[in-house]
């Protein structure tokens, strides 16, 4: 079977929110390394990346930064 | 989120998987901002938000040495890995199960289902046109696709939620998301395109 039937599934398959059986048809074919599906879901990932940047940009602690580096250094 | 002069941010994820701490550091200088808006926006509350940022930039230097062998946009990686592990932490908030063990699985055995620096770039270039395009939509469909990308809920649970049939809910989400599709096509194909 093609893929045409997934069109409008792969925005939801990444954001997880599809059903169990329709969610399993995409990762058969992902699995199956599908060409077709991978194109799709490369042009659907920039449609969700667009949608999670719609939220506004918010200042956070400069600290954290500082103490993330120190800790992977340790690492 | 917009490159910033210097160093690409898949250069600097390539220095990253030489463990360069200060090239994550410039990472982190150029993306969080965008990130810790998403991560807020999603959970309401500062310091977890912080806390998941921190994780995000945990498991970059974690994963550096094998997404520099992928052609993916770091930025895309970012957003979408910040957005799951947000969602995951929200949903095991809320009693839900995780969506993204299991459900998702075969994307988190490889990134080359990202898009491209270049794609992203475009879309960068455009975003305040593509903005436009949210606001075409009708304000259920936005408030429908806000429970989707930003409260993380499935298409299932929305229906609930809003105490509307699945398959009302599944038209509706799935037509607003072809609507920002083909949009998107336009915008990124073509100025002419008439939004």
């Amino acid at each position: 079977m093609g893929c045409q039937h997934l069109d409008e599934l792969y925005e939801l398959y990444i954001l997880g929110a599809l059903q169990d059986e329709e969610s399993l048809q995409i990762r058969e074919h992902l699995e199956r390394n599908c060409p077709t599906c991978l194109d799709r879901l490369r042009e659907a990932a920039q449609t969700v990346y667009f949608l999670i940047l719609l939220a506004r940009p918010a200042r956070f602690d400069m600290k954290r930064k500082g103490r993330l580096l120190q800790q992977l250094r340790g690492k | 989120m917009k490159e910033a002069i210097g160093p690409t941010a898949e250069e600097l994820l390539a220095r990253v998987s030489k463990r360069d701490s200060n090239a994550l550091g410039t990472l982190f200088d150029r993306f969080a901002p965008r990130l810790f808006g998403v991560l807020v926006r999603i959970l309401s509350d500062r310091r977890a938000a912080e806390e998941v940022l921190e994780n995000l930039f945990s498991q970059l230097w974690n994963e550096a040495r094998r997404l520099r062998q992928e052609p993916a946009s770091v930025a895309a990686w970012l957003a979408v890995t910040a957005r799951a592990l947000a969602v995951d932490r929200l949903r095991s908030e809320r009693g839900l199960p995780r969506l993204h063990r299991g459900k998702v699985i075969a994307l988190e055995k490889s990134s080359s289902w990202l898009p491209s620096p270049g794609d992203i770039a475009l879309l960068e270039d455009r975003h305040e046109l593509l903005k436009k395009v949210i606001s075409q939509l009708p304000g259920p469909q936005r408030g429908t696709l806000e429970l989707l990308v930003f409260e993380g809920y499935t298409e299932s649970e929305i229906a609930e939620k809003l105490g509307e049939p699945l398959a009302r809910v599944k038209t509706g989400l799935r037509a607003g998301l072809g609507f920002l599709r083909h949009r998107l096509h336009a915008v990124m194909g073509t100025w002419a395109a008439n939004i």
